[in-house]
């Protein structure tokens, strides 16, 4: 390593963005770096922004103004932002377009699965079926088959890891193998022949043993349903395992025997070894061709992916030593901000731009990385760290806690050092932090338990299993109770103590369910809690917000009607049912197929907001997707309607957030159809929005500034940080991914992480859990999860799982509260071996000797929700505000409106009148034709065949007979004689054309009839036909005002003075000037 | 030179303490929340339809405030929801149904169920499967699709020799597929479509009605003796052919056919009923029951709201209750609820 590579470690609140920030300042500032010279690379577009503005603000306060404004010459942003920057500069050697069109990650997956659809055969679909019904690889609720999900996982660490493809489908040998190899030799007998007969002769001799028991009978029921299953090639392993368990009543018990034995041969039938390595071999190859599948579609689209622009990088860094010179003069600094979420393929790229940069700096914290189950592999960061250790390139870590108070900053560092020692191999320096902020000077608990049990007892004594809802309702209890307390958090913002408020709650739960659950439990006591999940479509609000759109797209859409009426909540469902029921009793005697669309229309019964839907539909001809929704939120008073639902100001805040999320589905649905080249189409939106609930990406809106109570995942809170945290399902049993995971592990563990190769020695790994819904009981899985595999795969999980509560206790400011049932194993708060940790206790004492001020509060399930008071009055506005009118895009400039201002100035005599034949009604093909002869005579003067161009001109237009043809001429003639006399031309133009931008950006274009240049400028004529008497001319001219004013901007944009600007009646024979 | 930092600008805290011009004072106007009984002065509107169907009659049973929205308020979708997708559900039980029709039609006439071998059976249905697609089933040849399509052949081509199985243990001599019958009963006339009416050796009928999935929901229907469409089918049979048959529901996605008994047929799944006895005829006779008692009260302008959102002692302010407590709503009514945003919010919602 050429490049000195720097790595801070940055505990959980310990400045890290602070001194990122510093670092870069300060080189920025010695000119160690250029702004040009600069790639920071962060983990989301948040923290890039946050990282970008923090630089900017502090060299705008210590002076440095020309850096400050350089800054954006820097490249700061998430990973695939950078790489988009440099593939775009170097998008010739890339061989790619400079135009790269990322797709986002919705989009990505949706292409994904069409990918795989190419990829597989009808055959390997029912082949793939069958076995996932052996095999029982379905999910448990939706009973939705695995593979498919299985191959994407495949699929997106292949490209995490830089994979060739043809390796993959070795590493699936590799896996069936070695799974197989934990079982014992198949066995050459026919072992359903031999299972077929033990049911059959258990089945005859219960019949025959007078045994009518429901257990028995439940049990002979269970034979039939297998023997069935197993004459159609069906029967599960699951159902053999299932079989090694189940019995009949004692009575029979000795007839089960012969089927329990016979089952239990279930671990060398050739027929699971079989299915097992078809299964594992079939997804792979899937997966493979999907990949290249994948490949192809974004090629006809011209599209790129996230990994896309890495890999693509990558290959321009490895392939391109020319590249790699100019970034080698060019990069002064690197900086990687969240080192530990890398992902493998990241880390590679990060070590090419090292070796390109004059120095390096990597932040991060092992102790944080927590995003294993998607593709990041915090054995390679460790290893990468180690190395760095060895190679003296780890800088002292931030060792200072900002963020909690000094008891929590103890109590963590008493927690996680001997865990942290054990499974990161960190020294205790590594982990412990000293605390920055004071104590408070109130004497309050730091550290809060809340001992929940379900207030049942067991027989045998202790207390009975708290259920999931009863759980939620228990929490919601305790919160209510804490922030009933007037319990004192300090606010960083106004730097003063002050009572706890909803907003500086978080509650933090193992998974999205329980999350969902203790939220909705919060929400029916009450309180308005923000949760980042799905469900978004599915609020009031949204539905709300829908119909109207819906009603404004389709009038015939009476659900949507009723769904206005009904939710805008000012009649009773009684009163519009009876409206409606009374409308259709007419409609239907008039035309008995009537479907009332025009409900809410019609005397009788106005709607409001249906009358301005129906009256917005016009709108429906012009206006895009994400348009008409905003016009249908408008005409709809969508807003001012969910602010009224209250039941809190926080709630109706949060409502107008949830539509402010749905307006951005709008725009993210238009943006992905430009991306994908696809129309947008109203209906399109709708399916698209049917998909994302589907699929639960419909989420609601959520901010962790909001006031509200927060409740997310451990996983989420990471990088957050509220006064209060309280930490939830601590009895959550850890679960390691040696089954169903797709993993990936070294290729040859004796060989260590290189620096030079990081990608070296990798592969994948994919057990599939072959016995569906059965767990427990199954000793060959016993014995392979005891095994060293299993212990592996158990450590590493428990390693993860230790991260996870590390960054769930450090999100706390002021107070952890710890959730514990009474009586009940806490297997994942028993990782970190610390038995002190428990409830009862003030203060508690932790093992260095000092002590922390503790609760323990024991709660029950309350016995009836306490509704909260709503909120009688909210402020909004009741009258949408003005909107500035649309204008239209190009402006046409004979159809402007007369100018109010304008008047006429001159009127002359000019030229000589040209009689007609008679009158037109409409007279714009005589114009025409005149214009062109004047044109012709002005572009031509005295042409020898001036007359036989007249004529056929009069004649194309059809006007032979209108005019005569000498009255024309002599006009023309004379004219051109009184503008000589008159004005003394030095130039004429004719028909000049024009083309310019007002400044709304209009587009105005035109052509000036006829252009006369004067000493002071020039004159501006435009030729009308009119047919009126010499009294209508003033009024007449006026009306071409606006025209001539297009005429007079479009001169000042040709930097073209207009002097005067006319209006020549050609028949009349009379020129006006108007101003 | 920019001297401090940017200030924060919060407009919703502004809002609240009326910092922003021209907002107003509006008054608390809740949701309306969801409640077990409607009211309406009276029943005069709810008469007596031309026809009904077993999915008309299931709701005037079970959610009759879906009946009153759907066929008597006329609260439909847009002509916009043609183009939405249908759900997957009712595509896969179409072209199941679909199938077993052109099986009916092209090998069963032919030959018969006991006939037929597995592999005429297979062939059959793949030639069929892409014209079908075509006409019925096009959105499934969607790019993004295809697998499920594929897994759906797959699923019906085991599931229809399975039943080929079944109706060969139990000697079917005579089938029959989407039997239109009609019938007067009290609610007036009613109307259906038997998916499959078969006919054994001693020449006793049964009806079977294919279901893609719901086994456990069939299962609990036969346990409570209410599987209502099968009385219906076999009301229908009784009045047009003058004999109650038996009845079986073949469920494709597992293959089972289930029944109360295996006398009809040897090779089903046999769900005894829990309490009491079985049987079409009883569960037809509790039907009318209970249809008496909906039409009673919605007569007198009372509807029952039937949703996990207004449990039965919700507000509970109807007097009485129905004949049989063991004629409930299926648990997964309202995932499929056209009307929830019309039935009224749970509290704080």
């Amino acid at each position: 390593m050429k490049t000195t590579i720097t790595f801070i470690g940055a505990g959980a609140g310990s400045g890290k963005t602070f001194r990122v920030t510093q670092e870069i300042q300060s080189r920025l500032v010695s000119g160690s770096c250029r702004p040009s010279g600069l790639i920071a690379t962060t983990f989301t577009i948040k923290a890039a922004n946050e990282l970008s503005e923090r630089i900017r603000q502090n060299l705008y306060l210590t002076g440095n103004l020309s850096l400050a404004e350089r800054l954006n010459e820097a490249s700061i942003g998430t990973v695939d932002k950078v790489c988009k920057k440099i593939l775009t500069r170097f998008a010739f050697e890339a061989g790619i377009s400079p135009q790269i069109e990322v797709l986002a990650e919705e989009d990505a997956n949706l292409l994904f699965i069409q990918a795989v659809e190419l990829s597989v055969s009808v055959k390997e679909t029912g082949a793939l079926q069958e076995l996932a019904d052996r095999l029982g690889q379905k999910d448990l609720q939706t009973r939705a088959y695995a593979w498919k999900r299985t191959v994407h996982q495949i699929a997106n660490r292949v490209r995490e890891n830089n994979f060739e493809s043809a390796d993959v489908l070795g590493m699936s040998e590799r896996c069936w193998k070695e799974m197989l190899s934990h079982f014992p030799a198949a066995s050459k007998d026919d072992l359903d022949a031999e299972l077929t007969r033990t049911i059959r002769s258990a089945l005859e001799k219960i019949s025959q043993n007078g045994d009518n028991t429901s257990g028995t009978q439940n049990y002979c029921r269970l034979l039939e349903q297998c023997l069935s299953d197993l004459n159609n090639g069906h029967f599960a392993w699951s159902g053999w395992v299932k079989l090694t368990k189940e019995k009949p009543t004692k009575k029979s018990e000795d007839c089960a025997v012969p089927v329990m034995a016979a089952a239990a041969h279930y671990e060398i039938h050739p027929r699971l070894h079989s299915d097992i390595r078809n299964y594992i071999e079939l997804v792979f190859q899937i997966a493979t061709r999907s990949l290249a599948s994948y490949q192809d579609l974004k090629a006809e689209r011209g599209l790129a992916d996230f990994t896309d622009l890495e890999q693509q990088t990558l290959a321009l860094l490895e392939n391109n030593p020319e590249i790699t010179a100019t970034l080698t003069t060019e990069l002064d600094l690197v900086v990687v901000d969240e080192f530990q979420d890398t992902s493998p393929l990241q880390l590679a790229l990060f070590l090419k731009l090292a070796r390109c940069a004059k120095e390096v700096i990597w932040v991060g914290d092992v102790k944080q990385a927590i995003y294993g189950f998607r593709g990041t592999d915090p054995e390679l960061t460790d290893a990468v760290v180690m190395e760095l250790k060895n190679l003296g390139g780890v800088a002292e870590p931030l060792n200072k806690s900002y963020r909690s108070i000094p008891s929590l900053v103890n109590l963590t560092n008493a927690i996680f050092e001997v865990p942290f020692k054990q499974s990161l191999r960190l020294t205790a320096s590594e982990v412990a932090l000293s605390p920055v902020r004071k104590s408070f000077e109130r004497v309050q608990p730091a550290v809060e338990f809340f001992e929940v049990s379900s207030g049942k007892m067991n027989k045998g004594g202790g207390a009975k299993r708290i259920e999931n809802g009863p759980l939620a309702q228990t929490v919601a209890l305790g919160v209510t109770r804490l922030l009933d307390e007037d319990y004192q958090v300090y606010d960083k913002n106004s730097r003063q103590y002050r009572a706890a408020e909803f907003r500086d709650v978080a509650v933090l739960c193992r998974t999205n369910d329980d999350a969902a659950r203790i939220a909705e439990e919060l929400m029916r006591e009450g309180y308005t809690v923000s949760l980042a999940k799905s469900g978004l479509l599915q609020t009031p609000e949204a539905l709300f917000a829908m119909a109207c759109f819906k009603r404004l797209l389709d009038p015939s859409d009476t659900l949507a009607t009723a769904e206005i009426i009904a939710l805008e909540g000012k009649m009773t469902p009684e009163e519009w049912l009876e409206n409606r029921l009374a409308y259709m009793e007419k409609a239907r005697k008039e035309n008995p197929n009537s479907r009332g669309a025009r409900w809410g229309l019609e005397e009788g019964f106005v709607h409001p907001i249906v009358m301005s839907l129906e009256q917005a539909r016009p709108a429906l001809d012009t206006a895009s997707v994400c348009e008409l929704f905003d016009l249908a939120l408008i005409a709809g008073n969508v807003f001012c309607t969910v602010t009224r639902w209250g039941p809190s100001q926080s709630r109706a805040n949060q409502r107008r957030a949830n539509l402010e999320a749905l307006r951005g589905l709008a725009a993210k649905y238009e943006e992905g159809c430009a991306t994908n080249h696809r129309p947008a189409t109203t209906t399109g939106f709708l399916i698209w929005c049917d998909d994302l609930a589907a699929q639960e990406l419909d989420e609601k809106a959520a901010d962790e500034i909001a006031d509200a109570i927060h409740v997310l995942t451990y996983h989420r809170a990471k990088g957050l940080e509220w006064p209060i945290v309280i930490c939830t399902d601590l009895d959550n049993k850890p679960k390691s991914r040696l089954w169903d995971g797709v993993n990936v592990l070294k290729d040859d563990a004796s060989k260590s992480f290189s620096f030079a190769e990081p990608l070296e020695n990798r592969r994948l790994s994919f057990w599939p859990w072959p016995f569906g819904a059965q767990e427990k009981g199954i000793p060959i899985v016993e014995k392979i999860e005891q095994g060293e595999v299993g212990k592996e795969a158990t450590r590493a999980a428990h390693a993860e799982e230790l991260r996870l509560l590390y960054v769930g206790f450090t999100r706390a400011r002021d107070l952890l509260v710890l959730v514990k049932e009474k009586d009940q194993p806490h297997p994942w708060l028993d990782l970190l071996g610390a038995n002190w940790l428990r409830p009862g206790q003030n203060p508690l004492a932790l093992p260095p000797g000092n002590t922390v001020a503790c609760r323990t509060r024991e709660l029950t399930p309350p016995e009836a929700v306490q509704n909260r008071v709503p909120d009688k009055e909210y402020l909004w506005f009741t009258q949408p505000s003005s909107r500035t009118p649309k204008l239209p895009a190009q402006i046409i400039p004979s159809a402007c409106a007369p100018m109010v201002s304008a008047k006429v100035a001159e009127i002359l005599s000019f030229g000589s009148p040209i009689q007609m034949s008679h009158k037109f009604e409409d007279d714009t093909d005589l114009g025409d034709a005149l214009h062109a002869i004047f044109a012709a005579e002005f572009t031509h003067p005295n042409h020898p065949k001036r007359a036989t161009t007249a004529e056929r001109i009069l004649k194309e237009f059809g006007c032979e007979h209108s005019v005569w043809l000498e009255d024309v001429l002599r006009a023309v003639d004379v004219f051109r004689e009184d503008l000589e006399k008159k004005f003394k031309p030095k130039q004429i133009l004719v028909e000049v054309p024009f083309s310019f931008r007002n400044p709304a950006g209009q587009l105005i274009a035109g052509f000036i009839d006829l252009l006369v240049q004067v000493t002071d400028g020039w004159l501006v004529i435009d030729y009308k036909s009119f047919q009126g008497q010499k009294a209508d001319w003033e009024a007449k001219a006026l009306g071409y005002s606006g025209q001539l004013d297009c005429y007079r901007q479009a001169m000042f944009a040709m930097n073209m003075k207009a002097e005067s600007l006319w209006i020549y009646f050609v028949l009349g024979g009379a020129l006006i000037r108007v101003e | 030179m920019i001297n401090g930092r940017l200030p924060k600008i919060d407009l919703d805290s502004d809002l609240q303490r009326n910092r922003i011009a021209n907002a107003e004072t509006i008054g608390h106007l809740p949701l309306q929340v969801a409640r077990r009984w409607w009211r309406l002065k009276d029943g005069e509107r709810f008469g007596v339809r031309q026809a009904e169907s077993f999915s008309s009659a299931e709701k005037f049973i079970y959610s009759p405030y879906a009946w009153v929205l759907d066929y008597k308020a006329v609260l439909r979708p847009g002509v916009l929801s043609q183009f939405r997708l249908r759900s997957e559900n009712v595509l896969r039980g179409n072209l199941l149904h679909r199938l077993l029709d052109l099986l009916g039609e092209g090998p069963i006439k032919k030959g018969s169920w006991t006939a037929i071998t597995e592999k005429e059976l297979k062939e059959y249905v793949e030639k069929q499967w892409p014209i079908l697609l075509e006409q019925e089933g096009a959105t499934l040849l969607l790019l993004g699709k295809q697998s499920e399509a594929a897994a759906l052949l797959d699923a019906a081509k085991q599931a229809l020799w399975v039943l080929a199985q079944q109706l060969r243990a139990a000697e079917i001599q005579k089938t029959e597929t989407s039997v239109n019958f009609r019938a007067d009963f009290i609610g007036g006339q009613l109307d259906g479509y038997v998916d499959l009416l078969v006919k054994n050796a001693k020449a006793q009928a049964s009806v079977i009605d294919l279901k893609s999935g719901r086994l456990e929901e069939k299962k609990n229907e036969l346990q409570t003796n209410v599987q209502l469409q099968l009385a219906i089918y076999g009301f229908l049979h009784r009045t047009n052919r003058a004999e109650w048959p038996f009845g079986a529901y073949f469920i494709l996605n597992s293959r089972r056919m289930l029944a109360q008994t295996k006398e009809y047929f040897p090779l089903a799944s046999a769900v005894p009923v829990k309490t009491g006895a079985g049987g079409l005829e009883i569960c037809w006779d509790e039907f009318v029951e209970m249809w008496k008692y909906r039409r009673s009260i919605l007569d007198q302008g009372w509807i029952e709201v039937t949703l996990g959102t207004t449990p039965p002692q919700n507000g509970n302010e109807f007097p009485g209750s129905g004949p049989y407590e063991h004629w409930q709503p299926s648990k997964d009514q309202d995932k499929y609820n056209d009307f929830k945003a019309l039935t009224g919010m749970e509290a704080n919602a």
